[in-house]
């Protein structure tokens, strides 16, 4: 008796959940892979990323830069886009997509820089291994 | 030895100044060097393919080996340990003068891996018939100056040390020229450098004594000795802890060196794959 209480409770409180992630996933910008990482700090990360973004409603949207607001590629009358980036960077760097019609930011994403080594002065005698 | 150390250490913080340029032997000048205290370590292994100059040992020597490695900056101070290295790779350091792309630097250093009768010591305690009966060498640790001068990102740089922990007590001459190549998220790095070796090194680790004498190890007493070296390394961030590591290292002996009764060859390679936890 109290399993089934359990799942019943289980499946009305999952239900408003999904349509949350499902409305999240409708209006999404997504950047894939989302990470970059370098061996020093400092120095530039390279990666080939996906872009990919899918809205509600059928429109005219651009996707840029948002530090420089540089337009990387707009899309008329599209629902959805896919832009593949050459990722080349020493900083972690955000991406917008904005209706062109009013320029609203409707979606963001960034993608992050991470490195190994912090100490910038490596040193290695000759007799490396 | 310890006086000489302590000594050592004592004028090292005595000399403290604020230093902001790459101070090392490999350094990437395009990077803003770090500030203050900073800090790496890691840990991993390898499998190595090595062809030894000692006789006695396997010309293709292979396995697998741990690397542990500590590399610290604290404004002109550095030390790094890097256990990947055969040596040991213990490396104290201070940026004494650094203007100009010239740098003037006070190091500590084991130059020499010790051995003994079961070979390098590193691998194993079976004992290699042609070496048996020879003493064993101790490593070193040499202290001196380094004088280098930075290009963007390559550097040339000059040593003059001394043993100081007693081993051999002779001196040591290294002038080396490295390069970082970044491609990509590689890092290739490669080196060349020219050793020259006082007659006490080269006797304490190369000459036989009448005592270590037999009919096939005859008594040698080599003079002033040089080594020339190349090395190729590359490393590649797989995450941002994990990083692979491959690497070529030769080395070529003069004949004060390889015509010693415990040396087979002229020459010695190593290569080397692994990974490395960084932490």
């Amino acid at each position: 008796m109290f399993f089934k209480y359990c799942v019943t409770l289980t499946i009305l409180f999952a239900k408003p959940v999904f349509a949350q992630d499902q409305a999240n996933t409708d209006n999404a910008l997504v950047a894939l892979p989302d990470t970059c990482v370098a061996l020093r700090e400092g120095r530039n990360c390279f990666a080939e990323v996906d872009i990919t973004w899918q809205q509600h409603n059928t429109g005219n949207y651009c996707l840029r830069n948002a530090q420089s607001k540089h337009i990387m590629q707009c899309w008329l009358m599209q629902q959805k886009g896919l832009f593949r980036y050459q990722f080349d960077s020493a900083e972690s760097i955000g991406f917008e997509l904005i209706n062109s019609n009013n320029g609203k930011v409707v979606a963001s994403t960034e993608i992050q820089l991470q490195w190994v080594y912090k100490n910038r002065q490596k040193k290695r005698r000759w007799r490396l291994f | 030895m310890r006086a000489q150390s302590t000594l050592f250490l004592i004028c090292l913080t005595l000399l403290s100044t604020p230093s902001l340029a790459s101070n090392r032997y490999y350094a990437d000048n395009t990077l803003e060097p770090s500030q203050g205290f900073a800090w790496d370590w890691g840990i991993g292994a390898g499998y190595y393919i090595e062809d030894s100059y000692l006789i006695g040992m396997d010309s293709y020597n292979d396995g697998f080996e741990p690397d542990i490695h500590l590399a610290i900056t604290y404004n002109n101070f550095y030390l790094d340990y890097d256990q990947s290295q055969l040596s040991g790779g213990l490396t104290l350091g201070y940026s004494v003068i650094d203007k100009f792309e010239w740098g003037l630097d006070l190091v500590g250093t084991n130059v020499q891996s010790g051995f003994d009768d079961t070979g390098l010591t590193f691998y194993g305690d079976e004992v290699i018939a042609e070496l048996e009966g020879i003493k064993s060498r101790n490593y070193d640790f040499d202290v001196g100056l380094r004088l280098s001068r930075r290009f963007e990102n390559s550097q040339i740089s000059f040593e003059y040390l001394h043993d100081v922990s007693g081993t051999h007590n002779g001196w040591v001459m290294n002038s080396f020229f490295s390069q970082i190549i970044p491609w990509r998220n590689w890092e290739f790095r490669s080196g060349v450098g020219l050793s020259a070796y006082s007659n006490d090194f080269t006797d304490y680790y190369f000459g036989i004594s009448p005592s270590e004498s037999l009919l096939t190890r005859p008594v040698y007493d080599p003079d002033t000795s040089y080594s020339l070296i190349f090395e190729f390394h590359a490393e590649y961030p797989i995450n941002r802890h994990w990083v692979f590591l491959t690497g070529w290292l030769s080395t070529w002996f003069s004949k004060d060196i390889h015509q010693s009764p415990i040396i087979s060859q002229e020459y010695q390679h190593k290569a080397k794959v692994g990974v490395r936890y960084v932490f």
